[in-house]
């Protein structure tokens, strides 16, 4: 699905798929050593060493056997390391064609688009910062909006303008007809006025 | 599951913006970063030691790191039903069943999906906020004088305090007037809202 990779819900699939994966190898092979240890392979199984006579002279007399566990280990470290850098990946689209005009075609930073709607949001009322950052891919963008409301709030005028103004604004600006767009409300620290009747 | 409505300006039929709202929370899922990424490093640490241990026998000098010919060793003498063994292999077996645990369990709901009847509008919000507008809409009933509203799980306890004395009646406004709040933001999820009052003695 474009959208959820596009709100970074990818990054989420990918890890919990590799959690459970990596789980699914832990657990059989504890549990079978566990089982192993406790006689139900048999009582005699439960009595052999953890590295038989065979298996050691058989990897000492081998020339593939270290070659290939020093291969199996570069596998996976490569696999940890890159999985590890993909958690710090920023999504951020930079660059998107408009039109292609007479003039050539025209690039819009992801960010200017961003800033002018973060600047938009922030004008309204009630609201006391916004941040927005396109997202995904240039033929698939989605919308991060963020939006840190004044106390008190009202959600669903705020909603209401976003769905009316400023999305619609933004897709006319990125010639767009269908924008995915996240946005997270949220309250801001500090300047806590309480109604009081 | 049938929850509360967005109003009449969205066209779509109830079921349908149910199932859109599902997708939505979907979004809002913890993305499990720190759990991949303490995995990831363990992996990563782990394939660096075997390579090295491995490369270091070929040439001849074991036990970089790992003191490769004392392990051989416990592991030539060492049964399957040593303690250490057999912890050890518990260990890893309760270690795999966490890590499918929190690769499937969704996670504890950091924001709480507001339905906007747009698709392809996903909005999002703090269990805490939503709770601080509902207050704010209960305080603004006539004759509250200070109301607050906590949100656990998917009830809603509305806390009022008033000057008057009769309650029941503020109680239905307040009630009132929070669950159409309720039905204006329509987050996902079926909401309970309970109003208590505490009038003058």
């Amino acid at each position: 699905m474009n959208r959820s990779r596009a709100f970074g819900r990818g990054i989420a699939r990918g890890n919990r798929t590799g959690l459970v994966v990596l789980g699914l190898i832990l657990l059989p092979a504890g549990a079978t050593a566990l089982a192993r240890g406790l006689g139900l392979f048999g009582a005699t199984a439960a009595r052999t060493p953890l590295l038989p006579n065979p298996v050691s002279t058989f990897a000492g007399a081998s020339s593939w056997f270290w070659p290939a566990v020093a291969v199996g280990g570069v596998v996976l470290g490569v696999i940890g390391l890159s999985w590890l850098l993909a958690q710090f990946r920023v999504d951020r689209l930079n660059r998107m064609r408009l039109e292609s005009g007479p003039s050539g075609v025209t690039e819009i930073t992801g960010r200017q688009a961003g800033e002018t709607l973060a600047g938009q949001v922030s004008a309204y009322r009630g609201v006391r910062r916004a941040r927005a950052s396109l997202r995904g891919k240039p033929d698939a963008p989605a919308l991060d909006l963020r939006v840190t409301s004044q106390d008190p709030a009202h959600p669903d005028a705020l909603i209401t303008r976003l769905h009316d103004e400023a999305l619609p604004d933004l897709r006319t600006a990125l010639g767009l007809e269908r924008l995915p767009a996240l946005i997270r409300l949220r309250f801001g620290p500090g300047g806590r006025t309480r109604e009081v009747h | 599951m049938t929850t509360l409505h967005a109003g009449a300006d969205s066209p779509e039929p109830q079921t349908r913006a149910s199932v859109r709202g599902k997708d939505a929370v979907r979004f809002l899922r913890s993305r499990r970063k720190i759990p991949a990424a303490i995995a990831a490093l363990v992996l990563f640490a782990a394939g660096l030691v075997i390579a090295m241990e491995a490369i270091s026998a070929l040439f001849g000098h074991p036990g970089r790191i790992v003191p490769y010919d004392r392990v051989a060793d416990w592991a030539r003498v060492t049964t399957w039903q040593d303690n250490a063994v057999m912890a050890g292999a518990g260990a890893i077996a309760i270690v795999g069943i966490l890590l499918i645990l929190i690769g499937t369990v969704p996670g504890r709901p950091r924001l709480v999906a507001l339905r906007s009847g747009d698709p392809s509008m996903i909005i999002g919000t703090p269990r805490r906020m939503l709770a601080r507008v509902l207050g704010a809409v209960a305080a603004q009933v006539d004759g509250v004088r200070q109301a607050r509203a906590q949100i656990r799980g998917r009830q809603v306890t509305v806390h009022a305090g008033t000057d008057l004395r009769d309650t029941a009646a503020l109680r239905e406004r307040v009630q009132t007037a929070v669950e159409d709040e309720l039905a204006r933001l329509a987050p996902v999820g079926r909401y309970t809202v309970k109003t208590k009052v505490r009038g003058a003695p």
